[in-house]
């Protein structure tokens, strides 16, 4: 009962579902860069030694837990505390540090938790563009001996001159936070 | 020679007609109301000394020698009318007094050669016993600036889940998201459904009538709408040779929110001619601000345009349609946040740290989307029956912008970037049957879909999804009794592409189940109906709850996707019952809905640790549920006054009789309206309602499943002001409304940024609309 008129619908229909059907093959995302682990360089002022502590997630969200190391620092001491951002999601690490510094004013690093104030001091010593701190660098020293916490936090967009910031207190900081690690350290 | 089947329309042009609400019977001798049309036939040649006739009021007419009639003297109220002439098979159609003015009304009588109303008057037909609300005319216009999900969120059983002001998904029956269908013009919305942050695409403006469908009762639009469906309708195209069309402006005092829309459409006039309409809108708003605050970078902006054509054959007819919609939104600065520290400090303050100035500018983060859709539709009438045709495309982008730009990357990239390619085609098949008792409808469709993505981690993979239907549905009538039976095949086909540094793999999903819907109407004369219905429909799990591992910005949350999840299904019943009186007139609406596998995010523990803190970890899990409510809506009129109240409640448990998260709370309605007319076209009519909505506070929550406690309750009070005056015979419909006028400061357990920032404060707006 089908007329030829009723079939031309159906001749543009197919037409569409197959252009509309080409099929992209490259299902490759890069995934860009993101930051999976956290090094704090401790190093001793008038000897130089250097001591190296992580925490890395290489594999990203979910997955495997996390690697986290425990810091241990003796007493009685001062350190320059340099910390690094890198991605190790890939196969070559990447290092993200710089990019932290050259947007310095988007960034500050604080340190927090149990032992700041109690085992250890921690001071800044770099600055923004506007002269404000970022603490990519910083001095530390071991005030007491014992065990605790200590957290380090990178937000970014933070309020620097909201009261207390600058001197690396977080709590009217806001912006959001791209770092958060918790180690455990002992001063000895 | 065969005597053609005889093509009949009229054409309606209710003049001077005041517009607002159904108001039920008053006085009859005393109506001031009245309509005028005129009956043409398919050809658009007027038919002399048509007869016309309501049986309710047993008044009959007769058009004049132009086809032209005039009804006086009549009454509020919905109204049948018959139509005859020599010649001609007899027509009916439905006319609610008062009417919108100018409003072309349209309808073909004669069945075989229904063209335009063919859907309309199907989905009419064949849902007669679903529970269903509607918005139209005036009442959209009055609410143009506004979002489809805004729009519709004042029906009884319908809400809004939110992410900020700006945007809101439909909720019916405190289901949403992939629960909830939207058919905009005809066509299944395909989009980036899954999150809550992703609002339907879709310019209400365009819309002459808004429906909400409760519960899956429409086989023909797919069974995985088991929350409900909305119906976006645009108006029938014109018939007149005359340019026609609305200018309409309006301005908000919160925001500082601009609208300007502009239709045009014209027929060709000639017979088997060409219709056309252009549409185009354009919104902006800038900062919102609540009653204390002003809300950093929540502005938006968006530009919608459509075009249709309509050309009509012989015994067929050929529709193009396209439209483009497209936006930016910015979302909230302070709920940007990197891990459940910055919650939890967000939480604790009573405003966002970084209350910004007025500005219209959007910076990161912000949403960045559009959605186009192309449609074709073919009809064509044979003696064994209708036949419809549609194939349609819709292309959507989605772009998302991260506080943070990608690290790595130069200038301004999307964090996620998303594009989704949907084809559809759809035959649906309406047989000419012997019997006038039975109506039946059966179709096929078929939609194959693409998604791509680009940038950071996925929260939905590449992938091709494609599914088959098959559906019939039927409907017997007899004396006043009606049933329906209506039944759906789907198999869905879904294969997804992944890649995580080298390795690339994929994974293949096939889901196949019917779907089944029967219902018994009973009318009840003047009286109303009563309704009883069982829907029995399926949703496969969606790709996000296949897929997801991540954690998403402002949620604060982990989530898992598994690809083990099965298909969910619902078992839905309801019971409908209306009452239509003199002094007073009642609806309600009771439903049970059972759903085994519903699929829903479950807390788990331990928390995961990342490099940036400890976030909650959730599990994309099944479980049954059963949702049980009732909408209920009572109306009393005296005079020009109408008092009007509606509630919602709503329960929701899963087997264990333990809560669910995220339900809509329970919700109270009343308000009192006031219309004062005047015949003529020199008076303004005044339209004022004040109306208060009281919300209750969620307590039917799962212990420790949210961060804070469920938000008060609230109580809002609003105000209209309508007037439809003339000045030179130009018409103009002039609307002042006040929205939270008061200005309470509350929050809204159905806002996912409640934990951030109070809901907006008080906002005046003034509309007008100039037809033309």
């Amino acid at each position: 009962m089908f007329k030829t008129q009723s079939l031309l619908p159906l001749a543009i229909l197919a037409t569409l579902l197959t252009f509309g059907s080409c099929k992209k093959d490259d299902h490759n995302h890069s995934e860009g860069e993101v930051i999976t682990t956290l090094k704090l360089t401790f190093k001793e002022k008038t000897t130089g030694v250097a001591q190296t502590f992580s925490f890395a997630d290489k594999d990203g969200v979910g997955g495997a837990n996390p690697t986290q190391d425990a810091i241990v620092l003796p007493d009685g001491a001062n350190y320059e505390l340099t910390l690094q951002v890198l991605d190790e999601s890939g196969a070559a690490a990447k290092d993200i540090t710089p990019e932290v510094i050259a947007e310095g004013e988007a960034h500050q690093f604080f340190f927090t938790n149990s032992a700041v104030g109690a085992l250890v001091n921690v001071k800044y010593e770099d600055k923004d563009a506007k002269g404000n701190p970022i603490g990519q660098r910083n001095t530390v020293s071991t005030i007491r001996a014992g065990k605790g916490k200590f957290r380090v936090s990178l937000r970014h967009e933070p309020n620097k001159s909201a009261a207390g910031v600058k001197d690396g207190q977080m709590t009217n900081a806001g912006g959001e936070t791209d770092i958060e690690a918790d180690f455990d350290i002992s001063v000895i | 020679m065969r005597q053609e089947p005889f093509k009949l329309s009229i054409k309606v042009a209710l003049g001077f007609l005041y517009a607002f609400l159904t108001f039920f019977s008053v006085n009859a001798q005393h109506c001031k109301h009245h309509f005028e049309g005129e009956v043409q036939d398919a050809e658009g040649s007027p038919i002399a000394f048509a007869g016309l006739y309501i049986p309710d009021l047993q008044i009959g007419i007769q058009a004049d020698s132009s086809g032209f009639f005039h009804y006086h003297h009549i009454c509020k109220q919905n109204y049948v009318v018959l139509v005859s002439a020599v010649g001609y098979k007899q027509g009916r159609f439905e006319v609610r007094i008062p009417y919108e003015a100018p409003l072309v009304y349209r309808l073909e009588l004669d069945s075989a050669n229904l063209l335009e109303e063919v859907e309309v008057r199907y989905s009419k037909r064949f849902l007669m016993s679903a529970s269903s609300e509607l918005l139209r005319g005036y009442e959209i216009d009055k609410k143009s600036g506004q979002s489809l999900a805004e729009m519709i969120s004042g029906l009884s059983g319908v809400s809004s889940l939110k992410t900020g002001a700006n945007i809101q998904k439909p909720v019916i029956h405190g289901l949403h998201s992939n629960r909830v269908l939207i058919l905009n013009n005809g066509i299944r919305h395909e989009s980036q459904q899954w999150g809550s942050e992703h609002a339907p695409e879709i310019d209400p403006t365009f819309a002459q009538k808004l429906t909400v469908l409760k519960g899956a009762m429409a086989m023909r639009y797919g069974s995985d709408a088991i929350g409900g469906v909305v119906l976006v309708e645009p108006a029938p195209m014109p018939l007149s040779k005359h340019l026609s069309g609305f200018v309409n402006v309006g301005a908000a005092s919160n925001g500082g929110m601009h609208t300007a829309t502009l239709q045009m459409q014209k027929h060709s006039g000639k017979v088997n001619g060409l219709a056309w309409r252009a549409h185009g809108s354009f919104r902006r708003s800038g900062n919102l601000h609540t009653p204390d605050y002003l809300l950093g970078n929540t502005g938006t902006r968006e530009y919608n345009a459509a075009f249709a054509l309509r050309k009509t054959f012989k015994k067929a007819a050929l529709d193009v349609f396209y439209s483009i919609f497209s936006t930016q939104i910015g979302i909230l600065s302070a709920a940007h946040i990197g891990n459940l520290t910055d919650l939890y400090e967000a939480i604790q303050r009573s405003q966002p740290l970084d209350t910004a100035s007025f500005s219209y500018k959007i910076h990161n983060p912000k949403q960045d989307v559009q959605h186009h859709l192309l449609k074709l539709r073919y009809e064509k009438t044979m003696p064994v029956g209708n036949l419809e045709v549609v194939y349609a495309f819709q292309y959507n982008k989605r772009q998302e912008y991260d506080k943070h730009k990608p690290r790595g990357s130069r200038g301004n990239r999307p964090a996620v970037d998303y594009d989704l390619f949907t084809n559809l085609a759809e035959f649906v098949f309406l047989p000419k049957l012997k019997s006038k008792a039975w109506t039946v409808q059966t179709g096929l469709q078929a939609w194959l879909q693409y998604n791509f993505y680009t940038g950071g981690q996925p929260i939905v993979p590449d992938f091709v999804q494609h599914n088959s239907a098959v559906f019939a549905s039927t409907r017997y009538e007899k004396n006043d009794w009606a049933l329906e039976l209506g039944l759906r095949g789907d198999l869905r086909y879904a294969k997804t592409f992944q890649s995580r540094r080298d390795s690339s793999f994929s994974n293949e999903f096939l889901y196949q189940n019917p779907a089944f819907n029967a219902s018994l109407t009973r009318h009840l004369g003047t009286w109303g109906q009563i309704a009883a219905s069982y829907t029995s429909a399926w949703r496969p799990p969606s790709m996000n709850e296949l897929f997801s591992d991540g954690v998403h910005h402002g949620s604060a949350a982990y989530e898992k996707g598994d690809i083990n999840l099965k298909p969910e299904r619902a078992h839905n019943f309801s019971l409908d019952y209306t009452f239509q009186g003199k002094y007073f007139s009642f609806h309600s609406s009771f439903f049970y809905n059972k759903i085994t596998d519903f699929i829903y995010l479950k807390p788990q523990f331990p928390a995961i640790l990342t490099i940036r803190g400890a976030f909650p970890a959730f599990a994309h899990t099944q479980t049954s549920v059963f949702m049980r409510g009732v909408d209920a809506e009572a109306t009393v009129p005296y005079r020009e006054w109408k008092y009007k109240v509606q509630a919602s409640y709503l329960r929701v448990t899963d087997k264990n009789s333990q809560y669910l998260v995220g339900i809509m709370p329970n919700r109270l309605t009343h308000g009192l309206a006031y219309e004062a007319e005047r015949e003529g076209k020199k008076i303004c009519l005044v339209q004022v309602e004040i109306r208060q909505t009281w919300v209750a506070a969620q307590r039917d929550v799962p212990p420790n499943s949210d961060y804070s406690p469920p938000p008060k309750a609230f109580m809002l009070w609003e105000a209209e002001l309508g007037c439809f005056f003339w000045l030179k015979n130009q018409e103009f419909k002039l609307a002042l409304s006040v929205q939270n006028a008061l200005n309470m400061r509350y929050r809204d357990y159905m806002n996912r940024l409640r934990y951030y920032a109070d809901e907006t404060g008080r906002n005046v707006s003034l509309r007008l609309k100039i037809p033309f």
